[in-house]
């Protein structure tokens, strides 16, 4: 890390710490009061936009975890965001558990099915794996679909708004609040995960895995535990943002979406938990600048709005292609060159 | 046990579908070493073209079958031209995810120009069925199990006897040795793609023509996984007996098995099982690796 001048690390903790210097705390702190204070002013259909894409942040978080630091590349993310938000859905609807638990208990469901997922892992690796969740991924939405004694099948199930002390969870103003505060606990615990022994044990089998076990790494244990950990947030994530939408049906977890997961990494960056964010925003902002601007147009033609989903998808393969062509460390490396001129400026050198 | 044959039959013509498809896979990856999940978009956009050519434009169907095949010819060497020449020596992976971008890309402008709904070619065989074995089956099968022996005589002769074929296998052992030696990586990934093209869309013809076309065929890229996969990712003998293999145990599950839809996923089930037991397949080169 890049001290500003005058400023020393005396002390390993000093070293460690991930908010270094008082202008970093100052806007670690003003970033949670902006976002405390974003319901106020900021209206409900821009609220359900980034209450979305705060849980597709928790979910992808977990995808950055698996793929961009245990180098395990999964492509059937979509299917264990399924399994959280189906899990979740079916404790608090039919089993009426309390958020919370319904939300936890599908993160560690979602987990465990992806335990069993990563039990391929052990034998397999680079496209093979990939082959294998892939796999997976239609394998985990058949069951969906078919198991409707449970599911619903394609009708879908509703998954209903939790309401606490009162409080009506349903108006996104509210929800966002649990959203947001998971958010944080699940950045803070994505960000320790990275920059602890596990997660350098994970960067080490991403980067080598041979070398890794050479080292006395467990690769067994610690590839089925990143795909504990990974599809734990992708249950976490598709719980929140299933309560969110209400109801929920098979259609909402394609193969495409367990692509646009990829994107968010690829965009963003993989192996920075920053990156994440970058990656969803970039994608946030382009498909709903793309929608806004289709709109304006179907006045002059009619039907124009209609065009949104499969151009998002032409879109969207031309951004993968364009990031991996021109900038394949995303723009988590942007923002660090970014960052590294903001300090030397005016003097580059 | 003549329904037993009858299965075998049905199974064996529908597996010739899939042997096509598994062919032009196992070409991109024995030439250039990318695992390509965008063949079906190829196949699909190849059963658009034909749609185009005979529908659209009007031609006799069998000019519209040889237009589409030249056009998907040209497309293929375009996609790579365009999207993957650049990538040449960049990690497989990531390659990989290019060949899912260009998925993507497919699938919104197949939507975008043709919409949701399902086309259909004009007859051009008999719609009687012919009994074969006890079996009856559509002249369209027989003409995929005619087309899938085809493609594979030719493939087998062009990687054996011709020098680009040649030139092909040595890039995929190492791309930077085959340069230094004079081989144009370039040439060889364009016709690589090329081929790989005309095949996925002579397999659009044909599954245009069983089922009918529409966006939904680029799933077939994914359906041929496991065929591939059973028969070794470099193995084009492999290619035919895996979609073979995949057509005839999708066709018993589907019968024999009482679950909904369960042929849908048989292939992906007996995918994840062989992965666990053989993944290089049953012809396909066992890796050793070293340290």
């Amino acid at each position: 890390m890049h001290l500003p001048s005058a400023t020393f690390n005396e002390r390993y903790e000093q070293d460690m710490a991930v908010f270094r210097t008082r202008l970093q705390w100052i806007l670690l702190a003003g970033g949670i009061v902006l976002g405390l204070c974003l319901p106020l002013f900021v209206g409900n259909y821009m609220l359900t936009i980034i209450v979305t894409a705060m849980t597709a942040v928790i979910a992808t978080l977990g995808l950055q975890i698996l793929t961009g630091f245990c180098g395990q590349l999964s492509v059937g993310h979509a299917a264990f965001v399924a399994v959280g938000a189906y899990a979740s859905a079916i404790f608090m609807g039919q089993s009426s558990l309390p958020f919370g638990v319904a939300v936890a208990a599908a993160g560690i469901i979602a987990g465990l099915v992806g335990l069993v997922v990563g039990l391929t892992s052990i034998r397999l690796k680079g496209f093979y794996l990939i082959i294998s969740t892939l796999a997976a991924h239609f394998i985990i939405v058949y069951i969906i679909v078919h198991w409707t004694s449970v599911t619903g099948g394609s009708f879908g199930l509703s998954a209903p708004a939790p309401k606490l002390a009162g409080i009506n969870f349903a108006r996104p103003s509210n929800y966002f609040y649990i959203v947001f505060a998971a958010l944080l606990v699940a950045t803070y615990v994505a960000k320790n995960i990275a920059r602890t022994n596990v997660g350098r044990v994970f960067v080490a089998i991403r980067d080598n895995d041979l070398a890794a076990e050479v080292m006395g790494v467990n690769l067994t244990a610690y590839k089925l535990l990143a795909f504990f950990i990974g599809c734990a947030f992708a249950g976490v994530g598709g719980a929140l943002a299933a309560h969110a939408r209400g109801v929920i049906s098979p259609d909402n977890y394609t193969l495409i979406q367990s692509f646009w997961y990829l994107a968010y990494l690829i965009i963003g960056g993989l192996g920075s938990i920053t990156g994440v964010f970058f990656g969803v925003i970039f994608i946030a902002i382009l498909n709903n600048g793309l929608g806004s601007i289709l709109a304006f147009l179907s006045g002059t033609f009619p039907g124009a709005s209609s065009l949104l989903a499969p151009l998002m998808l032409v879109v969207l393969g031309l951004v993968i292609v364009l990031f991996l062509t021109f900038e394949p460390r995303g723009l988590a490396h942007r923002w660090e060159i970014f960052k590294a001129y903001y300090r030397l400026w005016p003097f580059s050198h | 046990m003549s329904a037993i044959l009858e299965h075998l039959v049905i199974g064996i013509a529908v597996g010739s579908v899939y042997s096509i498809v598994a062919l032009g896979f196992v070409l991109i990856y024995k030439a250039t070493g990318i695992f390509n999940l965008a063949q079906g978009s190829l196949l699909c956009l190849g059963s658009y073209l034909c749609y185009v050519f005979s529908i659209s434009i009007g031609l006799p169907f069998y000019l519209a079958v040889l237009l589409t095949l030249a056009a998907a010819f040209l497309l293929g060497w375009l996609v790579q031209v365009v999207f993957l020449q650049r990538m040449i020596g960049q990690p497989h992976l990531a390659v990989l995810m290019v060949t899912i971008g260009i998925y993507l890309m497919v699938r919104g402008i197949i939507l975008m120009i043709w919409g949701t709904y399902s086309k259909s070619f004009p007859s051009y065989l008999p719609t009687q069925p012919v009994t074969i074995l006890g079996a009856s089956v559509l002249p369209i099968f027989i003409v995929a199990v005619v087309a899938a022996a085809i493609l594979f005589v030719v493939f087998i002769l062009f990687f054996k006897f011709t020098s680009i074929g040649v030139a092909m296998r040595a890039t995929q052992d190492n791309q930077q040795v085959a340069q230094s030696v004079g081989i144009s990586v370039k040439r060889v990934f364009g016709v690589s793609w090329a081929i790989a093209s005309l095949t996925a869309a002579a397999g659009g013809v044909i599954v245009g023509t069983i089922l009918s076309v529409s966006y939904t065929l680029d799933d077939f890229g994914f359906k041929v996984l496991p065929a591939i996969i059973l028969g070794g990712l470099e193995s084009i003998p492999g290619a035919l007996i895996g979609g073979l293999v995949l057509g005839v145990a999708e066709h018993f599950g589907g019968a024999y098995i009482g679950l909904i839809g369960i042929e849908e996923i048989i292939p992906f089930i007996i995918l994840l099982i062989l992965l666990l037991i053989v993944p290089y397949g049953l012809f396909g080169l066992k890796r050793i690796e070293r340290i």
